[in-house]
């Protein structure tokens, strides 16, 4: 049978919440912009879902300041692009790079931060820069809250880490002093998902060395891969050696957009320029 | 297990029971009978084309794949609200005027995204029209004619009526 809920369900209280997910356990999806939900609904992974739950009455919808930034899982992709949270900190603007690669302003106004994390879809652009971001996941479920790496949480595509009864409620990113992030995502046409895709978050020293860093790689691949950068050296002078690290890294899938040999290729081309951008940010910006 | 929305539809208030699958452009089109928002080769799984495309508060969004229910309460512009009793809306006779329109199959959407872009932003750049259409497929026109139909309406609607 194809996907065609016939429930409903809008719980008003993250207890609630919690409670109608067990209850419905195994035949259930949660829909926040839809935008994933709907891009598959022909694909028979939702055949056996009777029932949606829409957290949207919990009001997720923000982004606030604590010694970083948390943002609501319901929080538009247009509204974090825009928010002086996000663009009045160099070191989140892999954010804001990851959004803009989102090619459609429809897509940007429906599309939400817990369901592209939520999706836990490796060609996704979002989470690849909020990964490189050292992201926190925060999830409510019946023993109360708990807060997962990004990284352990995409746990393989379309399968994140939660346990029936929980959900996504916040992402929390940490400030990172004195650095600089980018994102980049390279398609063939506009309107395509990233064949591979890379963010680079840069922290430097007084004198422009990295002190430290990491680059995330996304796209085609089964999951996401992270790189560490060697301190002491200066961008420029890491630039090759990051290039090969991640061709050594990454397994990626073979399909009729590119042989896994030229994604391996553009893992390289990728992380290097993520790097190149985040650390022109630093100095221009 | 039908729900019952309401919402504020081209500027009148609309009532209608709504199945928990039903996209809103199922029920603009099939339930209230507004056929000038399309649907396209997606069958309503997003292939990106804009052609379903509507504005929701301010926004534009794809009518295709938004779940209808959650417009409950909410502000629905569609192609049929662009015109006025008085006439048609400087962006549709613009794109009249420029060319703008070959087979007219994405043009609803194309309006749709238009007019979200100059409500929010009257006097775009080349970029940011195109950041707009970004959603938005023509296979006929080539995009140049759109693009020159949306600045001579934006020019229009930012001088007065009846200015030099």
């Amino acid at each position: 049978m194809p996907f065609k809920p016939s429930k409903l369900l809008l719980p008003t209280s993250m207890d609630d919440a919690a409670e109608v997910l067990s209850e419905n356990a195994g035949h259930a999806v949660i829909i926040a912009g839809g935008t994933t939900i709907y891009g598959i609904k022909y694909s028979g992974l939702l055949d056996h879902v009777d029932t949606v739950i829409d957290l949207s009455k919990l009001g997720l919808d923000y982004l606030k300041e604590e010694d970083g930034i948390a943002i609501g899982a319901y929080t538009t992709f247009i509204d974090i692009a825009r928010s002086s949270l996000i663009r009045s900190h160099r070191e989140f603007m892999a954010i804001v790079d990851a959004i803009r690669a989102v090619p459609s302003r429809q897509l940007r106004n429906m599309a939400t931060i817990g369901g592209s994390v939520a999706s836990s879809l490796p060609y996704y652009d979002l989470p690849v820069a909020l990964t490189a971001l050292d992201a926190r996941i925060r999830i409510y479920g019946r023993s109360g809250r708990k807060e997962v790496p990004i990284l352990e949480f995409l746990e393989a595509p379309l399968k994140p880490k939660l346990m029936d009864h929980e959900f996504v409620y916040e992402i929390y990113i940490p400030f990172h002093e004195g650095s600089s992030s980018a994102h980049e995502k390279f398609t063939i046409n506009d309107f395509d998902y990233g064949i591979m895709t890379a963010s680079a978050l840069l922290t430097f020293s007084r004198d422009g060395r990295i002190e430290g860093g990491s680059i995330a790689i996304g796209g085609g691949i089964p999951n996401l891969v992270t790189l560490d950068c060697v301190k002491g050296l200066r961008p420029e002078e890491m630039i090759d050696e990051v290039a090969e690290l991640a061709r050594k890294e990454v397994s990626p899938i073979e399909d009729y957009k590119a042989s896994a040999d030229y994604r391996r290729y553009l893992a390289g081309v990728v992380a290097a320029r993520a790097l190149r951008r985040a650390a022109w940010r630093y100095r221009e910006q | 297990m039908s729900t019952r929305i309401s919402f504020i539809l081209n500027g009148s208030r609309v009532t209608v029971d709504v199945e928990p699958w039903e996209s809103l452009l199922d029920v603009i089109r099939k339930k209230l009978g507004l056929k000038g928002t399309k649907l396209a080769f997606c069958r309503g799984a997003c292939g990106g084309c804009g052609a379903c495309t509507v504005i929701i508060d301010g926004r534009a969004v794809y009518s295709s794949i938004l779940p209808a229910y959650k417009v409950d309460g909410r502000n629905v512009i569609t192609i049929e609200g662009l015109a006025s009793p008085e006439g048609l809306h400087p962006l549709q006779e613009a794109f009249v005027e420029a060319g703008a329109i070959q087979c007219g199959f994405c043009t609803s959407g194309m309006l749709m995204s238009a007019k979200a872009l100059l409500d929010e932003n009257p006097d775009p750049s080349d970029d940011e029209i195109k950041d707009a259409l970004r959603g938005n497929l023509c296979r006929c026109t080539g995009y140049v004619k759109i693009i020159e139909a949306i600045k001579l309406a934006s020019k229009r609607m930012r001088r007065p009526a009846g200015g030099g």
